[in-house]
């Protein structure tokens, strides 16, 4: 069971990074996203330093769900998903499989970079790392729901476009934790209360999505 | 007795013969109602007549509140028992649902404007309220998306379930965050502090609507079935 589980991890890894240039490019569309809001709002430093919370966050969200909806499309065109389903593993565990690969493709180099990306956008340095722990809790959120999302749209036609009005809605509360607690953050407080409501959204997605992406996955196979 | 009006069929008969019935009950309420709320019930002391808007305003939140409990409870139905029936009347509230939440944010942004000098803020209750129309619109977005309509019909049920989660923060919100909104002065612990002459009218209004939403749910029910009939009809070659 372990052996399998692992090999199914790292096979994951290796479909989702095809090569070392993939977390590059994720920063890439990070970075091209947050370039909009200096040039919109002007480099004058005081409306950038009030919107930096929901610039990062919003750029984060968006990167999550760049073709989110093509998730599972290869993998069941190939047959692959269809042989897991048969194993002996549940599928819910596979799916969490898949959702913490696809958050250590997407969002462990965002997190790994941020101090860099901080420079950006002129933010103090003292709490960055509370920053980094927040954003961690919220990106493994946005991608368990971002499962949910592309596994509920299998098969359906315009689903890149239905796939936004599904996720966009279920992962407000986590982008308003998210953005009070870098809030917090940047004006020199530990935002243990708002952490904390991070924690407890992440854990409610971990229990309830794969459980509804393995039921919408096997509705799809069916 | 849920068994006995179950069957899809029966469910058409037995509604068809009571819709006269409940237009005509929907008839003498809104008459009784439109009489008690627009000149029977007291003045406000400080917005005058325009608490009027408050008759139509409170039930259509209510309403869409109740429509999405509906939505999740028939949803939870179609996927655990898998019955036609609860996939029909769920995708027959999620229009109504989604009208009332959008009819409770216009009349409520029309009664804002003279009393709080704003069309919009974004207080709690009114960006849940618009979570709840964007959750409406997503469940009819997924219902339609498939080439067979019926293969949409369980992802949306999912997607029903999933969205109850915000239910409670809808009807909690205005106690839990610092909000312009009016906080709850009916459904809340220690009793109901609005006035007699006020509660009157606005229960009656309240039936009304959901005679009116009773109405509409079962007249879209019944389209869907008829159509469904006929195009199960027509892939079998009778037509």
């Amino acid at each position: 069971m372990k052996s399998k589980m692992s090999s199914i991890f790292y096979r994951e890894l290796k479909v989702q990074n095809k090569s070392l240039k993939d977390p590059l490019f994720v920063i890439g569309v990070y970075l091209s996203l947050l370039l909009i809001f200096p040039l919109s709002l002007g480099p004058s430093s005081n409306l950038l330093k009030n919107f930096s919370p929901a610039i990062i966050w919003t750029c984060s969200l968006i990167t999550f769900l760049t073709a989110i909806e093509k998730f599972f499309i290869s993998d069941i065109s190939e047959g692959y998903l269809e042989q897991l389903f048969l194993s002996n593993l549940p599928l819910s565990v596979i799916v969490l499989i898949k959702a913490l690969c696809h958050w250590i493709s997407v969002g462990f180099p965002l997190i790994i970079l941020f101090p860099l990306i901080s420079i950006f956008l002129n933010l103090p340095l003292n709490l960055l790392w509370i920053i980094c722990f927040s954003l961690f809790l919220g990106t493994l959120s946005f991608s368990l729901i971002g499962i949910m999302g592309a596994a509920l749209v299998l098969g359906a036609k315009k689903s890149n476009v239905i796939v936004i009005l599904i996720i966009i809605p279920l992962t407000i509360p986590i982008l308003i934790f998210g953005i009070s607690s870098t809030l917090f953050c940047l004006e020199g407080l530990i935002p243990y209360s708002t952490l904390y409501l991070q924690c407890m959204s992440l854990s409610f997605l971990l229990a309830i999505s794969p459980i509804v992406t393995s039921s919408a996955i096997k509705i799809y196979l069916e | 007795m849920i068994d006995y009006l179950a069957n899809p069929s029966r469910f058409f008969r037995i509604t068809n013969f009571l819709l006269p019935w409940l237009m005509g009950l929907l008839i003498t309420l809104t008459i009784i109602g439109i009489y008690f709320a627009l000149f029977d019930s007291p003045e406000d002391l400080v917005q005058g007549s325009a608490v009027r808007i408050m008759y139509v305003h409170v039930p259509s939140a209510w309403l869409s509140i109740f429509s999405y409990l509906l939505l999740s409870i028939c949803s939870f139905f179609f996927i655990v028992w898998r019955h036609p029936l609860a996939d029909i009347l769920s995708r027959s509230i999620a229009p109504v649902g989604a009208l009332f939440s959008l009819l409770t944010l216009l009349t409520g942004s029309i009664w804002g404007r003279p009393m709080w000098g704003t069309w919009w803020v974004w207080d709690a209750r009114l960006t849940s309220m618009l979570i709840l129309f964007i959750f409406f619109l997503g469940y009819i977005a997924l219902s339609n998306a498939f080439e067979k309509n019926e293969r949409g019909s369980r992802p949306a049920a999912l997607l029903a379930i999933v969205g109850s989660i915000n239910l409670p923060i809808v009807k909690f919100s205005v106690d839990w965050w610092n909000t312009l909104h009016q906080p709850a002065s009916i459904i809340r612990t220690g009793g109901i502090s609005i006035d007699q002459s006020m509660l009157v009218p606005l229960i009656i209004m309240t039936l009304a609507f959901h005679t009116f939403f009773i109405l509409v749910v079962v007249l879209r029910a019944h389209s869907i079935l008829i159509e469904r009939k006929v195009y199960h009809l027509k892939v079998l070659g009778k037509i």
